[in-house]
């Protein structure tokens, strides 16, 4: 082979020679090599000799010849050292003021954004697991007033998934799941209440993965009188979870049901929780649900989309069904849209939602504060650092002078943040720990959730460390790594005012923060107050409500009930509905298509309907504002009355001339008997609903029962007696009204809650800062009070002048976030249909609560300097 | 045996050594010892024996001139000490020693 070719031995063999061997070695052993290769030339050819290179650089790999670990482990001379470590203990036992406050705060902060970033991906999580979570759809419900949709309805008609999947080869399979709300369900002679059941398709199974853990899914559910039972109630009802082929009764529908499979209980992070499911066609024998309708729309609609359709494939689809669905007069002023699945429980809030969905925004709002605290106590580590730079900068000066690269100062001050960081990390795993039970219980998170189980939770860990480490070590770094050593060294930089002015605006923007957070947490508590505190348009106090779901023979048992629990000078009323206020508005039925008969347009308002006796007025307390309740002993056929709302939406402006006007309901013209004053449904976040009373005729669901004084252990008792005597074969179950109308309030609470948790927190460790700070001013300014006192400056004055400068950075901070907080504050309050003003002391009250509690951290350090005798503290070096 | 030893192929690469003389660098010494025992031997295991013996004081090494055939790498010549020299000899009298007290050898091989 000629030399002129000149091939070379193989680029990476050379480099791997060269990273390897030991650096007195390389030029003899490479010119060896080189040598050698060219002889290998004479007689082989290049490839051949070039793998024998490659070759031989492997056999040159001994520990003699090599290079020593620890300049493999540190490549490059300028990085990492372990006396960085080594070094940051030793600033850390400097000054353990310092060390204690940063790990204090660093700790708590940490502790706290897990556990909300734990939240978050539990909220986030809802559906995920599911196998077709990305292929799922729900189709729900627009009702529509010409273009504007005046009201989104989760359910849907009962035949729209069947035709969906034969006309659409966009769709693959669906499963419907009809709401069953209180059942009670009987084996031999005990009964139990079932608060959510659903009537589903077999595909259900499939779809929202409840593989059967025990019974046979071939050709469940295709047949009435089926049902699947979870596991929590398969063991309260038989004590086993060994029930397929054992059967249950429906005592309100005088039917067995046999049990043909067992499954898991539903899933935490679902938007459709239930205890039990029953096959659908049991819909139509046993609950009175026609299959066909086009009328009702009360069950839950999901589809599976095959693989290779996209959701705009499908939604092209839907759209050319709707166009189908007008042109057959099945619906009007109505329009089937659709949710992908994975999206429900974060986004969609409509009517007849299955379970309460979360908020999103609420979500990323903890998100926000969670961060916020994180740089809150990283804002101290800064803040604490650049204030140390007095001291440092000698430091830095002298390993500048010597020889040391800014790279390396910054590696320096790097490895403090981090260091500081990990072992806030581990305190935090600590107090996670400690306080999970508590925080799971404020957070509405699952007891059986495990955190650090999960690769999520130290992924984050991890996650969060290192941005703490580097919001907090990136400012010391580069500013202390800057100093200019003859300038340092000659003493010149002591009266440089460097890192003041941040200094002061970070002080600012952690308190402008703490304003923000205490003010609303200040004003979410005081809406909930005052939502509670509204007058409702009846009274909920001493009524305690009994669940009567008793079958369609229950008139007179009803009305034996009722006379029953008369005869007790205990029990002042008792009504029968099919609702009551504060029951979701889920449960109530809704119309459209009634209006008045001389109206000039037909209204498309949707209307919900009561179903009460004669009672219901004047057991809840509500006030008649014109017309007559509901007669007692004569018929009440074709009378209806209205809520003030009603009223309205029909354009009747005066109440009292709304008595005696006609009403086209469905096909029934009614009179409007009386005009009910306008009570809260649900709560004040929401609306007034246009309610119609209709006259009790059949079975009701609820018995309202108003109590008079009295022990109201012994009137449970008493009606508990009466109703085993009516009813022998249904379960007691009641609730009070109050309790249940206060149970609206449970996410409000809940976000209150957290909040005021996080601005605690955030005060907390603003304050450590304040007081971190406070610690080093008053040691610098050691001599000076001593000196001023000789001078016969007093303690106070003393306090006063210490104090000052940060009480005005206070002050500053609270004039920034005052106008910023009441933006989002009053932003936040129009989210509530019904909301209090802004009071001005919803600022100022936080305001002056954190002035005293600054104050008094400040007042801690510098009341034992200011009171220090001058000879003591003049010493001070 | 306090006194730093010599191994076999460190022996026979410092004897190499002293018969090359001013030529006695890396690839010089493995081609010669290639030859001689007739065996291909590595780059590592020649470069190795020597970092080994220098460090036992039985070489002395000096980079020499530079060639393009290396290129453009210089040489490192090795040459022996004094040490080396003399655990030479002792080696080989032992030797020698040692076989002539093998009388019976030449018997032996008789019977074969």
């Amino acid at each position: 082979m000629s030399r002129s070719s000149n091939p070379r031995p193989p680029a990476w063999a050379l480099r791997l020679l060269r990273f390897a061997i030991h650096r007195d070695y390389l030029e003899e052993i490479e010119g060896d090599m080189e040598e050698w290769f060219q002889d290998q030339l004479e007689d082989r050819t290049p490839k051949q000799a070039r793998r024998a290179y490659a070759f031989e650089v492997f056999k040159l790999l001994r520990p003699n010849l090599m290079s020593s670990l620890s300049r493999l482990t540190n490549p490059d001379p300028s990085g990492f050292h372990l006396s960085n470590i080594k070094m940051a203990f030793r600033v850390f036992r400097l000054d353990k003021v310092y060390t204690a406050v940063n790990i204090l705060g660093l700790s708590t902060a940490i502790a706290i954004s897990l556990f909300v970033l734990l939240y978050v991906n539990f909220e986030f999580s809802y559906e995920k697991g599911l196998p077709y979570s990305d292929r799922m759809v729900r189709v729900t419900l627009d009702i529509l007033e010409g273009e504007t949709v005046t009201e989104q309805d989760c359910g849907t008609y009962p035949q729209v998934g069947p035709q969906l999947k034969e006309k659409y080869p966009e769709v693959e399979r669906f499963t419907r799941a009809h709401p069953i709300r209180s059942l009670t369900i009987g084996v031999g002679d005990k009964y139990f209440p079932v608060p959510k059941a659903y009537g589903v398709d077999p595909d259900f199974f499939d779809l929202f993965h409840y593989p059967f853990l025990s019974g046979n899914r071939q050709n469940a559910f295709l047949a009435p009188g089926e049902a699947v039972l979870t596991e929590s109630l398969a063991f309260k009802v038989f004590g086993t979870d060994d029930v397929v082929g054992k059967s249950i009764r429906l005592p309100q529908h005088k039917q067995n049901y046999e049990i043909v499979g067992l499954i898991e209980d539903s899933r935490e992070n679902s938007h459709l929780s239930f205890e039990m499911l029953i096959s659908f066609p049991s819909m139509k024998r046993d609950f009175n649900q026609s299959d066909e309708t086009w009328n009702q729309c009360n069950l839950y609609t999901y589809l599976l989309l095959p693989e290779d359709i996209s959701y705009s494939q499908f939604q092209g689809s839907l759209k050319n069904y709707n166009e189908f669905l007008l042109e057959e007069k099945l619906l009007e002023d109505e329009r089937i849209i659709s949710e992908m699945m994975s999206d429900i429980h974060l986004y969609s809030s409509k009517y007849y939602e299955p379970d309460e969905n979360a908020d999103y925004s609420s979500i990323l709002f903890l998100l926000g504060v969670a961060l916020l605290v994180i740089l809150l106590a990283n804002i101290n580590y800064v803040n604490l650092s650049t204030a140390k730079s007095l001291d440092r900068a000698r430091e830095v000066g002298i390993r500048k002078a010597i020889g040391s690269s800014p790279r390396q100062l910054r590696i320096q001050f790097f490895t403090e943040a981090f260091i500081i960081n990990i072992f806030s990390a581990l305190i935090a795993i600590f107090l996670l720990l400690i306080f999970e039970g508590p925080f799971k219980s404020v957070l509405g998170l699952p007891a059986q959730i495990r955190f650090y189980e999960s690769l999520f939770f130290w992924a984050m860990l991890l996650g969060v460390v290192l941005f703490s480490t580097l919001a907090a070590g990136a400012f010391p770094a580069f500013f202390l790594s800057a100093f200019q050593p003859i300038a340092v060294l000659k003493g010149q930089f002591f009266r440089m005012g460097k890192g003041i002015m941040l200094r002061r605006s970070l002080v600012v923007f952690q308190f402008a923060i703490t304003l923000l957070l205490l003010s609303q947490t200040l004003t979410s508590g005081e809406q909930v107050r005052y939502m509670l505190g509204q007058k409702l348009g009846f009274t909920t106090d001493q009524v305690i409500v009994v669940k009567t779901q008793n079958g369609r023979a229950g008139l007179e048992k009803q009305k034996l009930f009722r006379s029953a629990l008369m005869q007790h000078s205990a029990i002042e009323n008792v009504t029968f509905s099919n609702t009551m206020p504060g029951r979701s508005s889920l449960e109530i039925s809704t119309t459209t298509g009634v209006g008045l008969v001389n109206a000039e347009k037909e209204n498309n308002y949707n209307f919900y309907i009561y179903l009460t006796d004669y009672n219901f007025l004047n057991t809840l307390e509500m006030e008649l504002l014109s017309g007559e309740a509901f007669y007692e002993n004569r018929p009440n056929e074709n009378l209806l009355l209205i809520n003030e709302k009603t009223a309205e939406l029909f354009g009747i402006a005066d109440p009292k001339k709304a008595v005696g006007q006609m009403v086209n309901f469905w096909d029934e013209k009614m009179k409007i008997h009386g005009v009910v004053k306008d009570f809260h449904q649900s709560s004040l976040r929401s609306e007034i609903l246009p309610i119609i009373f209709l006259p009790w005729r059949q079975h009701t669901d609820f018995a309202g029962i108003r109590l008079n004084e009295g022990n109201v252990e012994d009137q449970i008792d008493l009606i508990r007696k009466e109703y085993a005597e009516v009813y022998p074969d249904i379960a007691f179950d009641f609730f009070f009204l109050d309790e249940e109308y206060a149970k609206q309030y449970e996410l409000d609470r809940r976000f209150q809650k957290i909040s005021g948790l996080l601005t605690g927190f955030a005060i907390l460790i603003a304050c450590l800062g304040l007081y971190g700070l406070t610690t080093f001013t008053v040691a610098k300014r050691t001599k000076e009070i001593g000196v001023r006192k000789v001078l016969g400056a007093s303690i106070g004055q003393i306090n006063l002048m210490l104090s000052r400068e940060f009480m005005r950075l206070i002050l500053i901070s609270f004039a920034l976030s005052i106008p910023v907080t009441y933006f989002l504050i009053d932003r936040w309050l129009r989210s509530f249909a019904f909301r209090m003003d802004i009071n001005p002391w919803l600022l100022v009250l936080p305001a002056v609560m954190i002035l005293l509690i600054a104050f008094l951290t400040i007042f801690s350090k510098t009341l034992k300097v200011s009171k220090l005798n001058p000879v003591v503290s003049l010493r001070d070096e | 045996m306090k006194k730093s030893r010599l191994g076999e192929f460190e022996e026979l690469v410092l004897l190499t050594v002293l018969v090359l003389k001013e030529e006695a660098y890396g690839t010089e010494i493995k081609r010669e010892l290639e030859s001689r025992i007739d065996q291909r031997l590595s780059v590592g295991s020649i470069q190795s024996a020597l970092k080994r013996m220098e460090q036992k004081g039985f070489l002395t090494s000096a980079f020499g001139e530079a060639t393009a055939k290396r290129g453009g790498k210089r040489k490192r010549i090795y040459s022996a000490t004094t040490a080396a020299h003399t655990v030479l000899a002792e080696m080989k009298e032992i030797r020698t020693n040692l076989w002539n007290a093998i009388p019976n050898l030449k018997l032996g091989l008789q019977f074969v």
